[in-house]
């Protein structure tokens, strides 16, 4: 029995070992390696190794105007992110589940951009963004509406809310697959029922609808979090930050600093600041959803 | 039960007996089977070919070229390759892309490991280069490589001079480029800013190159459909583009007297920068460039914008576009008298490569040839590195080896990232935000001492 079990044992050991050992060399050791980087102030290319300066690099990176300046345009970027993420996610996916003629087509036109590379959506939006030849101001002048047309990426007080709404235009489709999964997760007889009450579409929707999306809310409010906050490709692409630093964001900074200036340590340390502020907002967005009422 | 092990150990065993041999046959070089499979070939080499015993020791051999992704579309590389494959049987060359400038660095991790998957690296200035040198990461090529070429006397020699780092060249330059004004012939004949050839005037001083600008933007109906100046102002520019318009109006001078401060507080520097300031706030210039390197270069061709601050090799470029001779190349102010900026994008060799000889033979035979060097001048404007080579090329392109002989190269920073991150914001400021002249120089000169720069000499 006991030798048995010893070789039961071995054999589940023997699959998990080359698993275990991935994890551990690609996922568990740099973590570890980054976080000792991060209590080091190590320049890659000219220290001779890393020297331990405690939580230094956390201190200073407070004192350090560029970063406080990243971490303002990445809560900026966050929050319109995020909101616009979620209420237009979920409205087209109410819309898509509607059972309306053409739903079909439009689900697979709000998808489409998932499956666009974001290095490309960059360089496209690029195009239709720029003041001059830009498909977006030639359409404003078009409609008469000459007044809206901007320099949309290089004007420092719109380029941010401009990455925004391309992230926007390219993230809906992958929410919006999820609300819909969860929308058609919910029993059609709770509507019926709702309906015999006499509950118009409103009141099904906000004490049927949304209660029952409760899972899927913290998956894609987890999710909408964690892009939100590591905003990193629009700004390289689009902008790379600027101008000046109207789009330079935490990720943006944190990469900046660690290969293009190599100060791998002062890099790692704005890096787990990121990890923390996505562990914030995460646990945040799971508070929010258990203590609503609506989701009770 | 211990049979079964004893079985599977020993098949085990034969497998990696098998796999040992074959991979010893297939391998290039480096390792023990490697170099005597050389050896064997050399004799049949000699017989065949009638090859030089020094190509000979190459037969069997891989050599992988990374080239910045841009130089594989505007210098015949695959060509070269395939050149030298039909010149040395039995020797491969893969040419593979690396990314541009600003992307990413391409080999410092792996080089830093002690290990490297290219033998040969082109692309990228003396000051990107720099941090390979200081990590001791690259080949010096030493006077027995010159001399096989017939020596550094046939190089232009500004351009040789930026591949030597503590007193050793450690990079070879593949092409050059000079900072100037490329021009739209047509634009500037329309209105009236040429000579009696017809050639576009030079603007002798800001005032006259913001009157060039001003004759030449063009609105319709309110808006302007042509800006009359493009300045490249992103970050692959911003500094090179900064000491072009200082060096020419300070009497060849950008640093100040330490040699390694740049000059951000002389009168001659604020006028610079309110100049630029002045452009944009009249209209003159789009800010786009800012954000986007390629905005400038885009307007160019399209007609968009008549004048462009940046690289000379622009002027060809746009040329293919618009029309041969339509473009050309006019000196920024006082770059005609006191020279302009000039840089280098490099070829090197890591030490972690296997194929050092191989991949000096391939410059020499391939990279430094006249065909190759023409080729990327006369289509993209990359001026050759080899002074005879001008000879028979445009007189546009002629008239840019005059300018190289009497200008100025980037200090080599160690901190380069750095001063380019800290003169494309306060320059970015002061273009899109307003903040003053006198706002950006304080700024700038600030920023600049805290940063503690060290030049790699």
């Amino acid at each position: 029995m006991r030798i048995g079990l010893r070789k039961h044992f071995s054999i589940i050991a023997l699959f998990i070992l080359p698993s275990m050992l991935i994890v551990g060399l690609f996922m568990v050791y740099p973590l570890f390696h980054s976080i000792y980087l991060s209590l080091t102030e190590f320049n890659f290319v000219y220290s001779d190794k890393p020297l331990f300066v405690g939580l230094g690099n956390y201190i200073d990176m407070f004192s350090d105007q560029q970063f406080l300046i990243a971490t303002r345009n990445t809560l900026i970027f966050a929050v319109c992110f995020f909101t616009l993420l979620m209420v237009f996610s979920l409205a087209i996916a109410l819309l898509v589940t509607s059972g309306l003629r053409g739903m079909k087509i439009l689900r697979t036109i709000v998808f489409m951009p998932v499956i666009v590379a974001l290095s490309l959506t960059g360089v496209i939006f690029q195009w239709i963004l720029n003041e001059r030849f830009g498909v977006l101001n030639h359409v404003l002048e078009l409609l008469h509406l000459d007044f809206l047309a901007r320099n949309w990426l290089g004007d420092p007080d719109v380029a941010l809310y401009s990455l925004v709404l391309v992230s926007v235009w390219r993230y809906t489709g992958i929410v919006m697959i999820l609300f819909v999964a969860g929308l058609q997760a919910i029993p059609e007889d709770l509507y019926e029922a709702a309906k015999l009450d006499g509950a118009n579409w409103w009141n099904r929707l906000v004490y049927v609808t949304l209660p029952n999306l409760k899972e899927t809310f913290i998956v894609t409010g987890v999710w909408g979090a964690m892009n939100s906050i590591k905003v990193f490709e629009q700004p390289f692409v689009m902008t790379y930050g600027g101008p000046g630093t109207a789009t330079s964001t935490l990720y943006f900074y944190s990469w900046r600093n660690s290969f293009e200036f190599f100060e791998m340590g002062y890099g790692s340390s704005i890096a787990y600041f990121v990890a923390v502020l996505v562990l914030v907002a995460s646990a945040i967005n799971i508070f929010v959803i258990n203590r609503n009422k609506h989701f009770a | 039960m211990k049979r079964k092990f004893l079985t599977v150990g020993l098949i085990c065993a034969l497998v990696a007996f098998m796999l040992a041999g074959c991979g010893g046959g297939s391998s290039g070089g480096g390792n023990t089977s490697g170099q005597q499979n050389n050896n064997s070939n050399n004799v049949s080499a000699d017989q065949n070919s009638g090859s030089s015993k020094q190509e000979d020791i190459f037969t069997g051999k891989t050599l992988v070229v990374s080239a910045q992704s841009w130089i594989i579309e505007k210098w015949p590389l695959q060509e070269a390759a395939e050149k030298f494959m039909q010149d040395h049987p039995g020797v491969k060359v893969e040419v593979k892309p690396a990314p541009d400038k600003g992307e990413a660095d391409a080999y410092i991790l792996q080089w830093s490991q002690g290990t490297t998957n290219v033998d040969l690296a082109l692309g990228g200035s003396p000051a990107d280069i720099a941090p390979y040198v200081a990590k001791d990461f690259l080949v010096e090529f030493d006077d027995e490589f010159f001399s096989k070429i017939g020596g550094k006397d046939r190089f232009v020699q500004p351009l040789l001079k930026q591949g030597i780092f503590k007193g050793k060249q450690y990079s070879v330059p593949l092409l050059g480029e000079v900072i100037s004004l490329n021009v739209n012939v047509d634009h500037m004949k329309e209105a009236g800013l040429v000579d009696a050839n017809g050639y576009p005037l030079a603007p002798k001083d800001w005032n006259e190159l913001y009157d060039f600008a001003k004759k030449l933007t063009k609105a319709e109906n309110g808006k302007t459909v042509r800006y009359g100046l493009a300045v490249d102002w992103m970050t692959n520019f911003i500094t090179l583009n900064y000491y072009s318009g200082l060096v020419g109006t300070n009497n060849g001078k950008f640093l100040l007297d330490d040699g390694k401060t740049i000059d951000f507080q002389s009168d001659k520097a604020r006028e610079l920068l309110a100049f630029w300031q002045r452009i944009v706030n009249d209209g003159l210039t789009p800010t786009d460039g800012v954000i986007d390197a390629n905005a400038g270069r885009n307007a160019l061709k399209a007609g968009g914008v008549s004048m462009l601050w940046t690289a000379s090799s622009r002027a060809q470029e746009s040329e293919a576009v618009l029309g041969e001779g339509k473009v050309v190349n006019v000196p920024l102010p006082g770059t005609d008298q006191y020279g302009s900026i000039v840089f280098t994008h490099g070829m090197y060799i890591p030490k972690f490569s296997k194929n050092v000889e191989l991949a000096k033979v391939f410059i020499q035979e391939q990279l430094l040839d006249k065909y190759g060097q023409q080729w990327s001048a006369t289509k993209f404007g990359k001026l050759p590195v080899i002074t005879e080579y001008y000879s028979d090329l445009s007189p546009g392109i002629q008239s840019m080896l005059k300018v190289m002989e009497h200008s100025h190269s980037e200090p080599l920073y160690q901190e380069q990232a750095k001063i380019t991150d800290l003169m494309h914001r306060e320059i970015s400021y002061m273009l899109t935000k307003g903040q003053s002249v006198e706002q950006t120089m304080e700024n700038l000169a600030k920023g600049f001492a805290e940063i503690n720069v060290h030049i790699v000499e």
